[in-house]
């Protein structure tokens, strides 16, 4: 791997640049083509693909580092030899063998760094068909599922802070019993607040599940037949006329705009992580094409 | 014909293959060469010029500026004296102030950039001796000049020290070796890393002693009086009182450090040594500056008791806060005064200066409490307070205790927001004084050593 460490700062060095450490890359990748109807009125092409990854840092010669996000406490991306090269670290309080809070000798939860999320979905698929009715008419969509992959939501935090969050005064978010001790809170408390409290205590409220279903293109396009064309004009080969647009619906447990858009763009490791970034826009698109 | 060309290629090839292979990669690898655009650290440790001295001297003062907005957030806020409003950022009004349960994390900003910061300087110093080490050996510098480039390198690396661990305190400081430019080394403890620094800054006065008339560098304005080795000795003499009376060294603040440094009660309390701002290309302007009006979302805002708590008719106040039209608030937090201590964008920012001198006597000689030393800090603690239009201070029937009491009042309204009260409350172990904002905030004593230094992994 060639990778970008941070150094001990007190060398007086920021980066090193080295090639070295392994990472082991395990995936698979399934398409399947399929054209169930297929007659002169109506053609069905359906394309279905599935592909998931899964990778581990099998070596790493020097000590864990982080790639990317805002400190430890707002959650990193950190490259640890025996762990998934997009694992999430944050903190969290600590906790015995059996779940209880561990508090130290002043009665303060005792906090720790530990993994609380991956940036790596549990698998994607995409779903595209294209319809061809009476020859003319042409209808395609795309769905996008993606399935798990955990996103840093720094956005909520923001409005969290403002007291905006739509959920604010709700209480249907609930934590794990030792996180709600050590935050002082409690299944009652108000979400915007339960979140805010556990600011400094815990990470685990920024790391959410990114998974979606999106509807990423539709189109429908007619093309008006040729016998009619040449009757308009000899020099006009073809015309065809539509309407698509692209992302025009997305379902997602996501509590932010967006869960594929990140502040530090699309990259390979530190991807997910969102404080306020433009969403993916609505695009609407109306064509008129002519042939000659 | 053609099935003999095809057969010697393909000997060729077999030959091709088998030198690869019994070469190993060798043939194929691109060797690291040095950046044509920029001077390499090999270049300059081993054969340096004059005026590669003075860009790296350039560079060292330039770095000490470098992230000192954060540091007057950490200290400034820790201290109660003022709050950075951002709304983008939670981790001001949380973390640092020790809001509900949150703490101080080692991964996060506010600790992680001032030390890669002042270890940046320390590196950079310590390059520049190597270098005019290089250049005295070769008969470049005199020992006259080397001993300044010294005398120079020493104090920062010293300044750069005490500047983590005001931060870092009990968890202590890293000393970074001097020729091993790849490594790190071992965490000292707070005595220690003090010790550390004051050797420095006494090894550099030596050094100072020896360094002629002239330096063989040239520093900026903010060194304006201070750029001869005579006169950057007094600079580094006052640092060293200051160590000093960390260190609770009263005696060594009286005696040796204060008479030799710029300490002058005839001149102005500003008189002093400066870090610089320009509108200049490619540098710096007054990090903390701002508009003391802004709206409350991004604002920089004193804290309501710094104006509460002040004497009537201080000048001061009006000075270095301005009311505000709107009062500003954020996370349960609220100021009715703007920070207006640096009034432009371009104001310089003390380093350190003559007030600070005159109430490090103050305390010294209020510590030391010999026979006249309470009028004495008496004395002192006046110009102080005449230069801020009050009147003057008297012990009455109090003794050492209320002397003191006067000499941190005034080191906390001379020296507002100049990242002094913090420090000031942890040495007298009073940060327990300090007022808390809301129910559940708590005053840090000491930053953790950042995550990235890898202690104990």
């Amino acid at each position: 791997m060639l990778l970008q460490r941070e150094l001990e700062p007190s060398t007086g060095f920021s980066f090193e640049s080295f090639n070295s450490g392994e990472m082991r890359n395990r995936g698979v990748e399934v398409s399947l083509n399929l054209q169930p109807v297929s007659n002169p009125d109506f053609i069905w092409n359906s394309n279905i693909n599935f592909w998931k990854n899964t990778s581990k840092v099998t070596d790493l010669p020097v000590p864990a580092f982080d790639v990317g996000g805002f400190g430890t406490s707002l959650g990193v991306y950190r490259i640890e030899e025996g762990k998934s090269a997009t694992q999430i670290v944050g903190i969290d309080p600590q906790v015995d063998d059996n779940g209880n809070l561990v508090t130290d000798g002043s009665g303060n939860p005792v906090i720790v760094n530990k993994k609380l999320g991956d940036g790596e979905p549990d698998f994607q698929m995409s779903f595209g068909n294209d319809f061809q009715l009476f020859k003319n008419l042409d209808f395609s969509f795309l769905f996008h599922w993606k399935k798990g992959g955990d996103v840093i939501n720094l956005t909520e935090l923001l409005f969290d802070l403002n007291g905006t969050t739509p959920d604010y005064d709700d209480t249907d978010l609930t934590f794990t019993d030792f996180r709600n001790e050590a935050a002082d809170i409690t299944d009652d408390t108000p979400n915007g607040v339960k979140r805010t409290s556990l600011l400094g205590v815990s990470t685990d409220q920024f790391i959410q599940d990114g998974s979606y279903l999106r509807l990423r293109e539709i189109g429908l396009y007619y093309s008006i037949p040729e016998s009619i064309i040449s009757k308009i004009s000899e020099g006009i080969r073809g015309i065809r006329f539509g309407a698509s647009a692209t992302n025009l619906i997305t379902i997602s447990p996501y509590r932010s705009y967006d869960s594929e858009v990140s502040n530090f763009g699309n990259q390979p490791i530190a991807q997910g992580i969102e404080v306020a970034p433009y969403p993916s826009s609505k695009q609407y698109y109306f064509h008129l094409k002519f042939d000659f | 014909m053609k099935y003999l060309k095809n057969n010697f290629l393909s000997y060729v090839a077999l030959i091709c293959a088998i030198v690869v292979l019994s070469t190993g990669c060798d043939i194929l690898s691109i060797e690291d060469r040095s950046d044509p655009n920029n001077s390499e650290l090999n270049q300059i440790i081993n054969n340096p010029t004059p005026s590669d001295i003075n860009t790296l001297v350039t560079g060292t003062e330039s770095g000490l500026r470098e992230e000192l907005r954060i540091y007057h957030i950490n200290v400034g806020m820790i201290g109660r004296e003022m709050y950075r409003f951002l709304a983008a950022e939670p981790r001001n009004t949380a973390d640092l102030l020790g809001k509900g349960n949150s703490q101080l994390d080692a991964g996060s900003f506010y600790i992680t950039r001032p030390w890669a910061s002042y270890y940046s300087v320390i590196r950079n110093s310590n390059i520049l001796i190597q270098a005019a080490k290089t250049l005295n050996e070769d008969g470049v510098f005199t020992d006259e000049e080397y001993n300044g480039v010294l005398g120079f390198a020493k104090t920062m690396k010293a300044y750069q020290y005490l500047m983590a661990v005001t931060l870092t305190n009990e968890n202590g400081i890293r000393i970074q070796p001097e020729e091993d430019f790849s490594s790190t080394g071992d965490v000292l403890s707070k005595a220690d890393s003090e010790d550390l620094i004051a050797t420095l800054l006494d090894e550099a006065a030596t050094n100072l002693d020896d360094a002629g008339d002239n330096f063989a560098f040239s520093l900026s304005s903010g060194f304006e009086s201070f750029n001869t080795p005579e006169t950057f000795r007094e600079f580094n003499r006052a640092l060293r009182a200051r160590v000093a009376v960390y260190q609770e060294d009263w005696i060594g603040a009286l005696d040796d450090y204060l008479p030799e440094s710029f300490i002058n009660v005839n001149a102005p309390l500003g008189m002093g040594v400066y870090h610089v701002y320009s509108t200049a290309n490619n540098d710096m302007l007054n990090p903390v500056f701002s508009d003391p009006q802004a709206g409350s979302g991004d604002s920089w805002v004193a804290h309501n008791s710094w104006v509460d708590d002040a004497e009537n008719n201080d000048e001061r106040i009006d000075v270095k806060v301005v009311l505000r039209d709107e009062a500003a608030s954020l996370d349960g937090l609220s100021s009715d005064y703007g920070l207006f201590v640096y009034q432009n964008q371009t104001a310089p920012m003390p380093i350190i200066r003559n007030a600070e001198l005159i109430l490090i006597r103050a305390e010294a000689l209020a510590q030391r409490n010999n026979a006249g030393d309470l009028d004495a800090a008496e004395d002192d603690l006046n110009i102080i307070r005449n230069n801020a239009g009050l009147p003057d201070f008297n012990r009455g029937i109090g003794g050492q205790a209320e002397v003191i009491d006067e000499m941190l009042n005034q080191r906390r309204y001379e020296l507002f927001f100049e990242g002094h009260r913090w420090i000031d409350m942890r040495r007298y172990d009073r940060l327990d004084e300090l007022p808390l904002d809301r129910t559940e905030d708590n005053v840090w004593e000491s930053f953790p050593l950042p995550e990235n230094e890898n202690i104990g992994s």
